[in-house]
């Protein structure tokens, strides 16, 4: 059993204090995943107030064979989604190149650096949403196949398809943004 | 083994959740592969690009939030777990009226024996509780307070409003916080700045020490408006000693008609200042 | 970073070679033009005007450099003062130095009339500053900014500032000319002390809260129908008007006498409106003049 695992127990069991230990581990890779899903600053710190809420509320539902990450990134999901369904997307949504323009901390990068990681944000945003998201979930939170596929509802060789149909489909992206070839 | 299933392993070993790399018949197999080769390498490129890790920070608002969240829910669930308790032992009586053994002595022996054993059972957890929740309610304060002082120093007008704004949810316990107000109070370049530091002084505790706080910024504003709020807020004070008077009437730039009123309000019986 | 720093001097005798700058018959008047680019057109502006006398005028557009044009008026002619009041600065010539009878012969002598002007305008990393702390003229300063620039304007005396269509932060302080802003759609703080102060708002923005303070003048305050705006008013001797769809309601009491024979007045107060919600505040404040806040 993990520690979170063992944390969200407590929590469950009603020593709800336990949740900020959770939330001192997940709250800043669950700020950034909301950014890298293309909400602004602001909104992205709602929806960490509201993902946590709702541990709280549901922590009944947790289960001791359960991953912690799934379960946690399962209510994330619903979250952001439950936002994009009740507002136009509009308002809200910045485009990676534009949050990463923000700020001035990319100024010991090297030129070259920030290009290639803008040409990787720019591939990543250019990509099916269903395709960055699971991309975004490997790369970005580190969950592994088996928690993806749990939080996805669906088969780890199901998952394995769609992951290599993903990388396929930013590779090509990557390669047209940096002009390797021509549309 | 498939294609997918190469990239799986991939991912998985660069993840941290594999201990081995592909295996030396795999690459063989990712080699005779172009097109898996180069998905193989942009996986790694990828992967490999630290500058994508580069992590954004939250302000400590968020944090602040979270744990006043936290503090909400866990008193509300300290007074339903008492209500719980309560109720439970309400249920009990009846079973016992049932079981013949209702008798006024023998009632409060049980009464004593069943709030003895609910006690030492639970005041672990609930002392655990309400320690673990004072702990927070403090941590959550003190988050507060340096939110507070952040927004109060900042370049823009409007920050600082939304910061003096903020304060009023903030104790003003805090003498850093109170020094920083008082600060703002007697410097700011911006009237609406100062009159909203008046707001928040106004929620304080009254004690001699901020009055003549008070009427030292009065001694020394330009702006009628403010002196005007200033002159509200010493009502909620004692009485002005005539050298607090005095102190007042030495500012130049007092409004006349703030200084009719000041007469009025601190000096009735006074025909000459 | 691109840092650069321009002074203009104009000299008389270059204004009257270069017919494509417009000047007057007196040369009472000098004017020049720059179009200023940012350091980043794709970022937003921060413009910052700090002028001792003249007039600020601002207006955004769709471009993304900053179009700078001043004109500075000589103050040796006469002239009124926003009070009304003939001010004629050079009647008499002061001389430094010794006076009366010690004071140096200027037979067969010009005088020569000072016709330098200093300006400091400053771009570095989008933050444009443009600085005259000349007392002697007045500047007419017109700037064309893009939509998305943020304001940080001050002008101690003339004829005050007007704002146009910019969208980012405005702060303006007037000390005595009138402030007007249309078309605010970030949160604004503003500050006149002797003249009126007229700001119509397309949007009220909700990140940040808003102030208009007038010492002494009228605060007449537009927003629109839809917003949602908790207002907070402080207003000593003067009455309020308002057409907006929420009550005001007092929300200071003054507090009673503590100690016997302590006498009980009502000084201002504040009243508060709720307009839809009240998701940010909008704070008004008079010393004495009235207001007049309209919605659209």
């Amino acid at each position: 059993m993990t520690d979170e695992t063992s944390l969200m127990l407590k929590v469950k069991d009603g020593q709800i204090g336990h949740l900020s230990d959770l939330f001192e581990a997940n709250h800043l890779p669950l700020y950034n995943f909301y950014l890298r899903s293309g909400l602004n600053r602001a909104l992205a710190e709602d929806l960490v107030q509201e993902t946590f809420m709702r541990v709280l509320a549901y922590r009944s539902t947790y289960k001791a064979e359960s991953s912690f990450k799934a379960w946690f990134y399962r209510i994330a999901r619903n979250v952001v989604a439950d936002h994009f369904r009740k507002l136009s997307n509009k308002e809200h949504h910045e485009s990676f190149e534009e949050q990463h323009m923000e700020g001035s901390d990319s100024l010991t990068d090297s030129l070259e650096q920030q290009d290639q990681r803008n040409d990787f944000e720019k591939a990543l945003s250019a990509i099916p949403a269903e395709h960055r998201e699971i991309i975004i979930l490997s790369r970005f939170q580190q969950l592994n196949y088996a928690d993806i596929a749990e939080m996805l509802n669906c088969n780890i060789n199901t998952l394995k398809t769609r992951m290599r149909a993903a990388i396929s489909n930013l590779k090509s992206e990557y390669r047209l943004i940096t002009g390797e070839v021509t549309p | 083994m498939n294609h997918q299933d190469i990239i799986s392993q991939k991912i998985e070993f660069l993840n941290g959740n594999r201990t081995n790399d592909l295996s030396p018949e795999t690459l063989i197999m990712v080699k005779q592969d172009p097109e898996l080769a180069s998905e193989i390498e942009f996986v790694e490129q990828l992967w490999k690009q630290t500058e994508l890790d580069r992590v954004s920070k939250p302000s400590a608002q968020m944090q602040a939030r979270f744990y006043q969240m936290l503090s909400h829910a866990q008193s509300a669930e300290a007074t339903s777990h008492k209500a719980t308790e309560s109720a439970k032992k309400a249920s009990r009586e009846p079973l016992l009226v049932r079981l013949g053994l209702f008798q006024p002595a023998f009632q409060v022996l049980l009464l004593v024996v069943v709030f003895g054993l609910g006690w030492s059972l639970n005041s672990n957890k609930l002392s655990q509780q309400t320690d673990r929740s004072a702990v927070l309610e403090n941590k959550v304060e003190a988050l507060n307070v340096m939110v507070a002082l952040s927004m109060l120093g900042k370049d823009s007008t409007a920050e600082r409003l939304a910061g003096v704004d903020y304060a009023k949810n903030v104790s003003l316990d805090d003498e850093r916080l109170v020094d920083s107000l008082l600060a703002l109070l007697n410097g700011d370049r911006s009237s609406a700045v100062r009159l909203s530091v008046v707001d928040v002084l106004a929620q304080g505790k009254q004690h001699d020490q901020m009055q003549r706080k008070i009427v030292d910024s009065l001694s020394k504003q330009s702006n009628p408006i403010v002196q005007v709020a200033l002159v509200e807020l010493l009502q909620n004070y004692s009485k002005l000693s005539q050298q607090q008077l005095q102190t007042i009437f030495s500012n130049e730039q007092l409004d006349e008609e703030v200084a009719r009123l000041i007469k009025q309000n601190f000096a009735p019986q006074s025909k000459t200042i | 970073m691109k840092i650069y720093r321009l002074k203009a001097t104009l000299l008389m005798l270059v204004m009257c070679a270069l017919s494509s700058i417009a000047t007057s018959a007196n040369a009472a008047e000098r004017s020049v033009s720059h179009n200023l680019e940012l350091t980043d057109p794709n970022k937003p502006a921060k413009i910052d005007v700090s002028l001792m006398s003249g007039k600020i005028t601002v207006e955004g557009y769709k471009g993304k450099t900053v179009k700078i044009q001043a004109t500075v008026n000589d103050l040796d002619k006469v002239k009124e003062d926003s009070w009304g009041v003939n001010v004629n600065t050079h009647v008499n010539t002061k001389m430094h130095g010794d006076a009366g009878e010690n004071r140096p012969s200027t037979k067969g002598l010009k005088r020569v009339k000072k016709t330098n002007v200093n300006i400091d305008i400053e771009e570095r990393n989008n933050r444009v500053s443009i600085e005259s702390h000349n007392n002697r003229d007045s500047i007419e300063l017109i700037l064309k900014v893009p939509f998305n620039a943020s304001l940080e304007l001050e002008v101690n005396k003339g004829q005050g500032v007007s704002v146009t269509n910019v969208y980012g932060e405005i702060e303006i302080e007037s000390v005595r000319g009138p402030i007007t802003a249309k078309g605010v759609r970030g949160s604004i703080v503003a500050e006149s002390s002797r003249s009126d102060m007229t700001i119509v708002f397309d949007e009220f923005n909700l990140e940040k809260p808003s102030s208009l303070t007038v010492h002494r003048g009228n605060i007449d305050v537009t927003l629109p129908s839809k917003a949602s705006a908790l207002i907070d008013v402080k207003n000593y001797d003067g009455e309020i008007f308002s057409g907006i769809e929420a009550e005001f309601k007092n929300v200071d009491k003054v507090e009673k006498g503590k100690s016997k024979g302590h006498q009980k007045i009502t000084i201002g107060g504040s009243m508060q409106a709720n307009l839809n919600g009240g998701k940010q505040k909008l704070l008004l404040n008079t010393f004495r003049g009235d207001m007049f806040i309209r919605s659209k």
